[in-house]
């Protein structure tokens, strides 16, 4: 049944560029269907002798979809771990151990934090829930150990009111009379 | 601030009082908040008539050297000095009942109001019409004429600020233009303008957190639904998570939902999220008598605290139980203290650890040499650890191979039974092992007939056969070495569920050894499977559970040496050391901890 799935092939199309041109992608069905969104856009009475579907993505731009199917593809020939909480472990790599997906949020990989948030917003919409963790977890191994401001900074945050952060400080003055 | 002078500044309505020092330079300026007085008679306004309410307190910057435009004559001056000066100062409840100081409370709430729109139209501005510029804003009833301070350089910098640049640039900066742009009020008639300012502004609305559709921002996070920022937070622990709360409000709401989630257990076990029962819980500590003993109300557990100190282990043998403890549980002994162990003793790939398990060598080659001596007990380490030789050592002990066969014997002839584990004098191993058919059945030395028991020659354990008491350790004579396998995670953490993959602890709690409540320290440790290398099927931690170890005991502080509060705590090194005393060693092999008391 694994290996039928693999022979079905899908062709996904991103959302178009300011030139108004879409990129297309195909990847079998054994693979895309870790994403709930294409599974329900499949259904299940699909059959290996019908047209290859088009399934549109539209809310995930071309770059970004690469690098989804990019995920998906290597997540059928090694799954992920599933991320415990507590993490167990105090950075990103003690945590996610497997090489290959340490590198593929690794800033390298991305290029810019931007894709990670593109990603993060692509497997929420696409539904792809390893995907999701593990984008959540690198940003928050970004966020870990930094203060309001810079936080706000790497996620581009509005601030609070004055008399917000003066409360919130007061509420959890205690950890900041720790430090 | 000496040989201050009141000045006259402006006449009209308000009342201004300026000071002024040796320099003839006005330092300061406040803007009464002058209202319509009480009845009171010493209460005098401006000219001798009731001021106008102008509800403005305003001080400005302190580099603010010339006053323009304000002059009132010496004579309302001075009555506005009486006036201020008739407001109770002392008296706060008196203070508090003055107009006055409902007045000023309300000209600071709407300054605040004030505050509040603009960071929110500044924000609105840039984060859904990028192009354009707030209406209706303070700012821009400030820079558009309010002032009338067209050659201001900050009102042509507001006029020019790039709004698309705005949430780029300093956040210092911007207030600090706020703050000048306001420091510049006393230019002109600026109360009465800087109110109907702050009046045209504070009806406004306060905006709510705009809509951002998706297209319109450049990534920010916020335009994730609630659940993707909740499986971030999810992974952030609580100093990193409160920072994050202090970002902006909605991140602030959406951090303590999170920690709700992630301590709902905790906080439903212990009665914290439920207020009846909290309520049920009061009755029953401090109402008593009180209540009617026909209700059918029934009883709730009483939430108990547990010590607030911390306990600090350090210099122990075994790193493991290095490390500060928190009393996090009490039992019939007393309170327990724990602390879980090395990250990496998780539970996350129980079957590679298990498989790699294998007996100590040192506490191995140790055995053969106590065996080949001819019943003598051995002798104690530099450190008079005399008892560790007495019993064994008990963290080695449940490693020896011959050990875990003993018990892997019994728990294939009962399975599903605990197995007891029973320190034998010699004399006595003959008659046990004589009876341990008998014991299937009959039961051994008063244990329930249905309860297999492993009896141990003492030869193998080197029992000490001096009549002083010798702690024992506890985990093997005062109760089942084995948990409970059915109920394991309930046991192991009082009613609380263990989350899968839950750290193993070390634990310091108060045990009986036989007639003596001891110190304790112990540490939790996986089971080995017995012939798991051979078998291929998998083993579930739980079916092997896990066991308590004791390494170390204490005796207990007595009052004198230590004060009542102290005593209820471990014993501490620097205390007991004075009487020749300290924490000890059950195992040769360990050097005994330091313990001490933190906060």
């Amino acid at each position: 049944m694994a290996d039928e799935m693999d022979n079905i092939m899908l062709r996904l199309k991103s959302m178009p560029d300011e030139n108004g041109n879409s990129r297309e992608f195909e990847i079998s069905y054994g693979a895309a269907k870790l994403s709930e969104l294409i599974k329900d856009s499949v259904g299940d009475d699909f059959e290996e002798d019908d047209t290859m579907p088009e399934i549109d993505v539209p809310r995930v731009k071309g770059d970004c979809l690469e690098k989804v199917v990019s995920f998906l593809q290597h997540y059928r020939k090694e799954p992920m771990k599933e991320i415990p909480t507590p993490l167990g472990g105090s950075s990103f790599n003690e945590v996610m151990d497997q090489e290959w997906y340490q590198q593929f949020v690794d800033d390298s990989n991305l290029g810019s934090r931007d894709m990670l948030f593109d990603l993060l917003t692509a497997a929420n919409f696409m539904g792809i829930k390893e995907l999701l963790d593990l984008t959540c977890l690198k940003v928050t191994f970004q966020l870990t150990g930094k203060n309001a401001e810079e936080i706000r900074q790497i996620l581009r945050l509005p601030e609070l009111t004055p008399e917000e952060e003066a409360q919130a400080r007061e509420d959890h003055k205690w950890i900041f009379e720790e430090n | 601030m000496s040989d201050l002078n009141v000045v006259s500044v402006e006449d009209g309505n308000e009342g201004i009082v300026g000071l002024e020092n040796e320099n003839e330079n006005v330092i300061s300026v406040a803007v009464a908040a002058v209202t319509h007085p009480n009845s009171d008679n010493n209460r005098a306004g401006v000219n001798g008539q009731k001021p106008m309410a102008s509800s403005i307190a305003v001080t400005a910057s302190p580099t603010l050297t010339t006053i323009q435009a304000f002059s009132p004559t010496t004579d309302q001056l001075e009555r506005c000095g009486r006036w201020l000066s008739s407001i109770p100062r002392d008296d706060v409840t008196a203070l508090r009942d003055t107009p006055e100081y409902h007045d000023f409370l309300q000209a600071f709430e709407r300054l605040g109001y004030a505050h509040r729109r603009v960071i929110s139209c500044n924000n609105n501005r840039n984060e859904i019409s990028p192009g354009s510029s707030p209406t209706n804003s303070l700012w821009s009833s400030l820079a558009n004429g309010g002032l009338g301070m067209g050659t201001s350089s900050n009102a042509s910098s507001t006029g020019t600020i790039n709004s698309g640049t705005w949430m780029n640039d300093n956040i210092q900066t911007q207030r600090a233009q706020l703050r000048s742009a306001i420091s510049d009020f006393a230019g002109t008639n600026v109360p009465s303008t800087l109110a109907t300012a702050i009046s045209s502004a504070a009806k406004q609305p306060l905006a709510q957190q705009p809509h951002i559709h998706p297209s319109l921002t450049i990534n920010a996070f916020l335009q994730h639904t609630d659940d993707v920022i909740l499986r971030v937070f999810e992974f952030l622990e609580s100093q990193s998570l409160i920072r994050a709360s202090l970002t902006c409000s909605r991140f602030h709401q959406l951090a303590h939902r999170g920690a709700t989630q992630r301590t709902y257990q905790i906080a439903r076990t212990r009665q914290l999220y439920n207020v009846m029962q909290l309520l049920r819980a009061h009755e029953q500590i401090f109402d008593g008598d009180q209540i009617n003993h026909n209700t059918t109300l029934g009883h709730v557990r009483v939430p108990m605290l547990l010590l607030r100190r911390r306990i600090v282990v350090s210099d122990a043998g075994d790193p493991e139980y290095n490390g500060v403890y928190y009393c996090t549980n009490s039992n019939g002994n007393g309170f327990v203290f724990t602390k879980p162990r090395h990250p990496i003793q998780r539970v996350s790939d129980r079957r590679q650890r298990l498989q790699s398990l294998q007996p100590d060598p040192s506490q191995q080659q140790q055995f053969n040499q106590r065996n080949n001596t001819n019943g003598t007990q051995g002798q104690a380490n530099n450190n008079n650890n005399n008892n560790a030789a007495n019993v064994g050592n008990i963290h080695g002990l449940l490693q020896r191979p011959q050990i875990q066969q003993l018990i892997l014997q019994q728990r294939q002839q009962h399975p599903g039974q605990r197995v007891r584990l029973l320190l034998m004098q010699n004399q006595n191993v003959h008659q046990a092992q004589q009876a341990q058919q008998p014991a299937a059945v009959g039961g051994v030395n008063g244990n329930p007939p249905h309860q297999p028991v492993a009896v141990l020659p003492a030869v193998v354990l080197q029992q000490q056969q001096q009549q002083q008491q010798q702690p024992i350790a506890a985990g093997v004579l005062g109760g089942p070495i084995m948990p409970d396998n059915d109920n394991f995670s309930s046991t192991r953490y009082d009613g609380e569920i263990a989350q899968p993959g839950q750290p193993l602890r070390c634990i310091i709690s108060k045990r009986f050894s036989n007639e003596t409540i001891l110190w304790y320290m112990s540490k939790e440790v996986e089971a080995a499977p017995m012939g798991s290398e051979d078998s291929e099927e998998d083993h579930e931690i739980e079916q092997d559970g896990i066991r308590e170890v004791f390494s170390y005991w204490s005796k207990l502080m007595v009052l004198g040496a230590a004060s009542p509060d102290v005593c209820r705590y471990p014993s501490q090194t620097s205390i007991l050391s004075r009487q020749g005393d300290g924490w000890q060693s059950l195992a040769v092999t360990q050097r005994p901890p330091t313990v001490e008391l933190l906060d």
